[in-house]
C-alpha cells in the first residue's frame, strides 16, 4: 500500500501535468478558458489516476500503462515546445 | 467490475481513510465552525466594543494621516483599509510599522523588520479601540481549517484533501451498484458493524456533491502551485506576472522612489466609483503611501452580481485609472475560480444556506468517525493486533470526539480572558491544543468507550454553558445595547452555545441510560454483501 501511495501519487501527478499541458497545445480555446479548464481538470485527473493505482493488484501494472502514456505525452509537449509542431 | 478490483479499492479506501481520518476530521470540524466566522468574530468583539452601525458615513481622509502619524509606519509597504461590513462593524486599518526608535531610512540588509499592526477603529468617532488584535478565535478556526496550524500546513492539508478526493472517487465506485437501491438504507436493528457501514454509506452518498465541491475547491486553494507549475514553467517560460495577467489578476509592486507626493481624497474617489460603476467598495489598499510612486487599489463587490468582484488601480502621480493595470472583468479563469471559491465559503447567501453547509460539514465528520469505527469492528473480528486496535480506538475517540471539549474551552477562553493580556490570541489557540491533547491522553488511558464519550459530552456541555452564562454576567449592558441597535450576532451565538450545551448534556444523559455493551453476535458476511459492507 505504501508503494501505491508514494509512487502512485508521484507518477499520477507527472502524468496529469503532462496531459494538461497537451491540452494547452491541442485545445483551440482562449488562454483564460484553458487556464480554468486546466486548473479544474488537473485535480480531477490526478485524483482519478491515484484511485486507478489503488484498484490494481500491483503498482507495476499501473506503471506499465502510465509510463508509456507519460513518455508519449511528454514527447508531444516537447515537439510543440521546440517548434517541431508549429 | 472484477471482485478483486473491488477488493483492492476497498483496501485502499480503508487504508488511506484511516491514515487521514483525524486531520480530515479536524479540517471539516474547523471548516464547519468557520461558516459562522462573522458571527463568532462579532460575538467575541462587539461586547467589548459595542458600536452603533450605519449611523454615520465612514470617512477615511480625516483619519488616515492622524492614525499613521502615531506609528513609525513603513510607507514602502502596503496599507490596508477595510470598511465596516457583515464580518466586522469596525473600520480596520492595517500597516507595517517599525519600533518607535528605529531609523526606517536604512537600506539593504541593515533595514529593520517592520511588524504588521492592525487597528480597530470606531467608524463613528474615529477612536482607536485596540491595536493588539485580541479577537483571534474565529481566525484561529479558519487557519486550523486550511493549515491545521502546522509548518507548511497548506501543503499538508492540500495532500490530505487530495486523498479525500480519492476516497470520494473510490467510495463512489465501491458503492455504485447500491447507490440507488440502498439509498437511505439504515439497519438500526443490526449490530455496530452494519449500523456504522450504513451510516458511512448513507452520509457519504448524501454529502457526495458537497464533498466533491469542497475537495476540489480545497485543492484549488492549497495545491494551486503544483497545478500551475507546468503551465507557468513551460507555456509562460517562468514569467509569472504574464500568467497572472492572463488569469485576470494584476499583481503590482511599484518601486518606492522616496519623493513626496500629495495624496488624493480617498473618500471622493470611493464616492465617484460607487456612483459611476454600481459597486460597493469594501476596502482600499495603498501602495507606497505619500510617495510619487503611490498606487491605490479599490476593492469591492459589484451590485447584483454573484461572483464578479471588483478591483481598480489608481495611479496617484498620473491621477487616473490606467488601462494597463485594469484588465477586463470578463476573464473566464478569474470569474470561474471566484465562483467556486464563493461556493466553498457559502458567502453567497444568508445564514440559512450557511447552516445547511454547516450540517453537511458535520455530516462528513460523522462519516469519518463511522468509517473508523467500521474499520475497528472489522479488525476486532479478524483478531488484528490489540495494540493497533487500541491506538486507533484512542485516536478516533480522542482526536474526533475530543475536539468538542477543546472547542468549548477555546470559546470559554475567548470570553473570559482580559483584553489587556499579551498573547491573548495565542492563549486561546494553546487552550484548544491542550484540550485536545488531554482528550487524546484520556482516550489512551480509559478503555470504557461510553464512559469516555459521556465525559467528553458533559465537559463540553459545561464549558459551553459557562461561556454562555459569562456572556450575561460580564457583558449584559453591552449585549442589551447591541440588541437595541439591531445587532443580533452576539445574541445568536450566545443562544447557539446554550443549545449546543443542552444537546451535549442530553447526549451524555442518553449514554448514561444506554446498556453498557452491545451483545449481538456478528453475523457471517456474504460475498454479495462485500461492496455494501465497505
Amino acid at each position: 500500500m505504501w508503494s501505491k501511495t508514494l509512487i502512485g501519487t508521484l507518477v499520477s501527478m507527472l502524468v496529469t501535468m503532462s496531459l494538461i499541458l497537451n491540452l494547452a497545445y491541442l485545445l483551440p480555446v482562449a488562454i483564460d478558458v484553458y487556464l480554468f479548464v486546466a486548473f479544474i481538470s488537473f485535480f480531477l485527473v490526478w485524483a482519478g489516476l491515484l484511485s486507478y493505482f489503488y484498484s490494481l493488484d500491483k503498482i507495476t501494472q499501473g506503471l506499465k500503462i502510465c509510463v508509456p502514456v507519460l513518455v508519449l505525452s511528454a514527447a508531444l509537449n516537447g515537439a510543440f515546445y521546440t517548434g517541431v509542431f508549429a | 467490475m472484477k471482485a478483486q478490483t473491488l477488493r483492492n479499492l476497498v483496501d485502499g479506501h480503508g487504508w488511506i481513510g484511516l491514515f487521514i481520518s483525524i486531520p480530515l476530521f479536524i479540517v471539516f470540524w474547523a471548516g464547519s465552525i468557520t461558516f459562522f466566522q462573522p458571527e463568532v468574530y462579532r460575538w467575541a468583539s462587539t461586547v467589548h466594543f459595542p458600536v452603533a452601525e450605519g449611523k454615520t458615513e465612514v470617512k477615511v481622509d480625516a483619519l488616515i494621516d492622524r492614525k499613521l502619524a502615531q506609528y513609525n509606519v513603513d510607507k514602502s509597504s502596503r496599507i490596508f483599509i477595510t470598511y465596516p461590513s457583515e464580518y466586522s462593524p469596525y473600520l480596520r486599518l492595517g500597516f507595517y510599522a517599525f519600533a518607535p526608535s528605529t531609523d526606517a531610512s536604512k537600506a539593504g540588509q541593515d533595514k529593520p523588520r517592520a511588524k504588521y499592526t492592525a487597528l480597530l477603529i470606531d467608524p463613528n468617532s474615529g477612536e482607536t479601540l485596540t491595536d493588539q488584535r485580541p479577537f483571534e478565535l474565529s481566525d484561529f478556526f479558519y487557519r486550523l481549517h486550511y493549515n491545521l496550524k502546522l509548518p507548511q500546513g497548506d501543503y499538508v492539508v492540500g495532500f490530505i484533501t487530495l486523498f479525500f478526493m480519492m476516497l470520494l472517487m473510490t467510495g463512489l465506485v465501491i458503492q455504485l451498484k447500491n447507490l440507488i437501491k440502498h439509498f437511505f438504507l439504515y439497519r438500526a436493528d443490526r449490530n455496530t458493524r452494519y449500523k456504522m457501514n450504513d451510516l458511512h454509506n448513507v452520509v457519504g452518498v448524501v454529502t457526495l456533491p458537497y464533498g466533491l465541491m469542497f475537495a476540489l475547491t480545497g485543492l484549488m486553494f492549497n495545491l494551486n502551485i503544483i497545478a500551475q507549475l507546468p503551465t507557468v514553467a513551460v507555456l509562460y517560460k517562468g514569467d509569472i506576472n504574464a500568467a497572472f495577467k492572463d488569469a485576470g489578476t494584476n499583481r503590482i509592486n511599484p518601486e518606492f522612489l522616496d519623493k513626496p507626493q500629495a495624496m488624493p481624497s480617498l473618500d471622493k474617489l470611493v464616492a465617484e466609483l460607487e456612483q459611476q460603476e454600481q459597486v460597493d467598495i469594501t476596502g482600499i489598499t495603498l501602495y507606497n503611501y505619500g510617495d510619487k510612486s503611490a498606487v491605490i487599489r479599490f476593492r469591492g463587490q459589484l451590485e447584483h452580481s454573484f461572483a464578479n468582484h471588483y478591483a481598480r488601480y489608481y495611479e496617484v502621480d498620473k491621477g487616473q485609472f490606467p488601462a494597463e493595470l485594469n484588465s477586463a472583468d470578463d476573464n473566464v479563469f478569474a470569474n470561474g475560480t471566484r465562483l467556486l471559491y464563493r461556493m466553498h465559503f457559502a458567502d453567497f447567501a444568508g445564514v440559512d444556506v450557511r447552516f445547511i453547509f454547516f450540517i453537511l460539514g458535520l455530516g462528513v465528520c460523522a462519516m469519518i468517525v463511522a468509517g473508523n469505527v467500521l474499520w475497528l469492528v472489522k479488525r476486532q473480528k479478524r483478531n488484528a493486533t490489540p495494540k493497533t486496535i487500541s491506538i486507533m480506538r484512542a485516536l478516533t475517540l480522542g482526536g474526533c470526539a475530543g475536539v468538542i471539549p477543546a472547542t468549548a474551552l477555546s470559546f470559554l477562553l475567548e470570553r473570559s480572558l482580559p483584553l489587556e493580556l499579551s498573547m491573548r490570541g495565542d492563549m486561546i489557540e494553546y487552550g484548544f491544543g491542550i484540550g485536545l491533547f488531554i482528550a487524546v491522553i484520556a482516550a489512551f488511558r480509559y478503555q470504557e468507550q461510553n464512559s469516555l464519550l459521556r465525559h467528553y459530552a458533559l465537559s463540553g456541555a459545561m464549558l459551553f454553558a459557562i461561556t454562555a452564562i459569562l456572556d450575561w454576567v460580564l457583558f449584559a449592558p453591552a449585549l442589551l445595547y447591541l440588541i437595541e441597535q439591531g445587532s443580533f450576532a452576539a445574541l445568536s451565538v450566545n443562544i447557539a452555545l446554550l443549545l449546543v450545551s443542552f444537546a451535549l448534556a442530553w447526549f451524555s444523559y442518553k449514554l448514561t441510560a444506554k446498556a453498557p455493551a452491545e451483545t449481538e453476535q456478528e453475523k457471517p458476511v456474504k460475498g454479495s454483501e462485500l461492496s455494501q459492507q465497505n
